[in-house]
């Protein structure tokens, strides 16, 4: 099984070792609206002394303008 | 982490840089497609498929958003997921031509181009940082692009937990060490 894998990789390309913190605690809703809620929740665990290596902001973080006109994703 | 769609509303100063390079999808304006927010929006995604593209896609993503002290981008809808939905032909048109060629050959490699154009943005300004990047679709190769893949909007029911656990160790013979999945909140 192992030379199979080590095959595919071979094809495919091998996977880095990803960031620690990706294997800790996330912390993640739909949705932070504003950078306060985000920010606050972030400091509520600091406050708690719970853990946490990430924070997730979700989409729709793209403003609408006043006319309804849409704007993009970045 | 923050969430980046591959996708551009028309109005937007981003769209018409892909547009006037041609490497947007224009079916989905040219059929006046409105997605699902609000009153609803029309776009389109820009062609992953295209290196230049790919590219472009970074320098906005860094100008944007890295430069501001991100660390990681959760690679939403990128199925491409154009029209939700739709039918599997009209997913077809709505990504074609693009310029490797035709959609129905390269139908399901996008969300594999689009990992790419991360992975290797971000490494060409920061090649001592770890890249991770959570996306919803892949491609056989897409380990090499530090992703990992959920499974989507899945249900709350307790069969949708069920054809998870087959779901997950299906994807990781696939060689794609990194899956996860919702706790499920679609109902």
């Amino acid at each position: 099984m192992d030379d199979v894998i080590s095959g595919y990789r071979t094809l495919t390309g091998k996977a880095p070792i990803m960031p620690n913190w990706a294997m800790g605690y996330w912390q993640s809703r739909e949705r932070y609206k504003t950078q306060d809620e985000l920010l606050g929740a972030v400091s509520e665990y600091r406050k708690r002394n719970i853990p946490i290596d990430n924070i997730v902001l979700d989409w729709s973080y793209w403003p609408t303008k006043k006319n309804g006109e849409a704007t993009s994703s970045i | 982490m923050i969430s980046v769609w591959p996708k551009f509303y028309d109005t937007t100063d981003n769209f018409k840089e892909f547009e006037k390079k041609g490497w947007m999808y224009m079916l989905a304006v040219k059929d006046s497609v409105r997605d699902w927010i609000g009153k609803g929006y029309v776009g389109s995604f820009y062609d992953a498929y295209s290196k230049d593209a790919r590219k472009l896609f970074w320098k906005q993503m860094h100008d944007n958003i890295y430069t501001k002290g991100m660390d990681a981008w959760w690679m939403d809808a990128s199925e491409p997921d154009i029209l939700s939905n739709s039918s599997i032909e009209y997913r077809k048109k709505l990504m074609h031509p693009n310029a490797l060629g035709s959609s129905n050959k390269y139908f399901n490699a996008y969300a594999l181009m689009n990992a790419e154009a991360i992975y290797n943005g971000q490494r060409s300004v920061d090649s001592n940082k770890r890249v991770f990047l959570l996306t919803r679709s892949g491609f056989a190769g897409l380990q090499r692009y530090s992703t990992a893949t959920w499974s989507g909007d899945i249900g709350t029911r307790w069969e949708d937990m069920k054809s998870q656990i087959s779901a997950g160790l299906n994807f990781a013979m696939s060689e794609i060490p990194f899956w996860t999945m919702d706790i499920g909140g679609f109902v």
